[in-house]
C-alpha cells in the first residue's frame, strides 16, 4: 500500500542557523542530512548578503559551500543549464540551480523529492539511469554503411524538443505516478527519450522499442497530470512526448 | 491491434464519449418532461429509444469506471494478494450494477 505518513526517520528538524537576518540579507533553508550521523534530516539557514551573491541559486549555494559550510553537499558541473547535475527542489519546484535566480527574501532548498537522498541534496539516481539504460538509448540499424546516416530536414525536425533533454529528472520526479510506482514506471524522462528514438528516422526498431513499453506500468501509469511539462527547466514536454507514444502504440 | 493494456486505454476513452453522447440524450430528450410525475417517467422508459440511451449511458458509466478504478488500484495497491482481492469485489459490483441496469430496463419496457 501507498504510505501517506512520513517514515520516523524522514521527519525534519531544525538545524543550524548561520548569519543574522538584516537588511539585503535573503534565508536560505537548505535541507542537510548525512547517512553517518544517523540523524534525521534538519534544515539550516543561511543569511547571506545579497550583493555578495551571484545571480542564480547554484551560485548561492557555492557561496555556502566555499565561505561558510563546507560539508554542504550537492552536485554542479556546467553552471548554465547543459548537464543536468544540479536539479534540485527550489521553493517548491524542480529544477536546475544554475538556471533559477536569486529572487525573494526566502529560498527554501531540497533534493529531488520521492528519490534516496545520499547525502544532503544528493539524490540516488541509479534506478533513473538503470531505467534509462533499459529503453536502449541508442540508434539501432543493420546498416554496415560507413558512409554518414543522413537524414532530412524535416526528419530531423521532429527531434526537436526532444533531443535537448539534460536527463535531470526534474519531471520525473515531480510526477505523482512516478512517486507512487518509481520501480515500474519508467516516468516522464525515459519516455521522452524513448520516443527520440521511436521517431528518429535513422533507427529502424520502432516497432520492438513500441513493444517494449507496451505495458500497464511502463508507460500507461501517466495519467496526464503535467507536472512534468510544467516543472521542465528546460522548456521540454514530456507529456506531449508521451501521448505521442500512446498514439503510437494505437496505430501500430 | 492485440487486447492489451492500449486497448483497455483507448476503450476507456471510447466509454467516455459515448457516456457523453448518451447523456446528452437523455437530458435533451427529458427536456420539458414533468419530472416528478411517475406515469410520465415510466412512460418516458417505454420508447425503446430512450431505454437505449439510458442503457447505453449506464454501461458507458459501468465500463468507464472499471477500467478507471483498475488504474486507481494499480496505482496505490503494491501488494499483489490485496489487489487481486479488491479486483475481485470491484468487478463483482460491477457485474451487480450491469444486472440490475438490465433487470431495471426492462421491466420499466414489459
Amino acid at each position: 500500500m501507498v504510505q501517506l505518513s512520513l517514515p520516523q526517520h524522514s521527519k525534519i528538524s531544525e538545524g543550524k542557523t548561520f548569519g543574522k537576518d538584516g537588511k539585503n540579507k535573503v534565508v536560505f533553508n537548505v535541507y542537510r542530512w548525512n547517512r553517518e550521523s544517523g540523524e534525521n534530516p534538519k534544515i539550516d539557514k543561511f543569511f547571506i548578503d545579497k550583493s555578495k551573491l551571484g545571480p542564480m541559486v547554484l551560485d548561492a549555494l557555492m557561496f555556502i559551500k566555499n565561505k561558510i559550510d563546507p560539508s554542504l553537499t550537492f552536485r554542479r558541473s556546467c553552471r548554465e543549464g547543459i548537464c543536468g547535475s544540479c536539479s534540485m527542489n527550489v521553493n517548491g519546484t524542480n529544477t536546475l540551480a544554475c538556471l533559477k535566480p536569486v529572487v525573494g527574501k526566502e529560498i527554501n532548498i531540497y533534493p529531488l523529492p520521492h528519490m534516496r537522498v545520499l547525502k544532503d541534496l544528493i539524490p540516488d539516481m541509479s534506478d533513473f539511469y538503470k531505467q534509462y539504460e533499459s529503453i536502449q538509448p541508442w540508434l539501432k540499424n543493420k546498416t554496415t554503411s560507413k558512409k554518414e546516416n543522413l537524414q532530412s530536414p524535416e526528419d530531423r525536425k521532429k527531434l526537436d524538443g526532444l533531443y535537448e533533454c539534460v536527463l535531470c529528472a526534474c519531471c520525473s520526479t515531480s510526477c505523482p505516478s512516478y512517486w507512487w510506482n518509481g520501480d515500474k514506471f519508467l516516468g516522464p524522462a525515459i519516455l521522452l527519450q524513448a520516443y527520440r528514438f521511436i521517431v528518429d528516422s535513422r533507427d529502424k526498431n520502432k516497432k520492438q522499442r513500441l513493444n517494449e513499453l507496451k505495458d500497464k506500468f511502463k508507460l500507461y501509469r501517466c495519467h496526464t497530470i503535467m507536472n512534468c511539462t510544467k516543472t521542465c527547466p528546460k522548456n521540454l514536454n514530456p507529456a506531449k512526448a508521451i501521448s505521442e507514444i500512446k498514439k503510437l502504440q494505437i496505430s501500430s | 491491434m492485440n487486447f492489451t493494456y492500449t486497448s483497455k486505454w483507448l476503450f476507456q476513452k471510447i466509454f467516455a464519449i459515448l457516456f457523453l453522447i448518451a447523456s446528452f440524450y437523455t437530458v435533451y430528450s427529458l427536456h420539458g418532461l414533468e419530472l416528478q410525475n411517475y406515469d410520465v417517467i415510466t412512460g418516458w422508459f417505454k420508447n425503446y429509444l430512450n431505454s437505449f440511451s439510458v442503457l447505453v449511458m449506464l454501461s458507458a458509466i459501468i465500463l468507464h469506471s472499471n477500467i478507471g478504478l483498475s488504474s486507481i488500484i494499480d496505482d496505490y495497491i503494491h501488494e499483489e494478494s490485496l489487489k487481486q482481492k479488491i479486483i475481485f469485489i470491484k468487478n463483482f459490483f460491477f457485474v451487480v450494477l450491469f444486472f440490475i441496469t438490465i433487470f431495471s430496463l426492462v421491466k420499466l419496457n414489459l
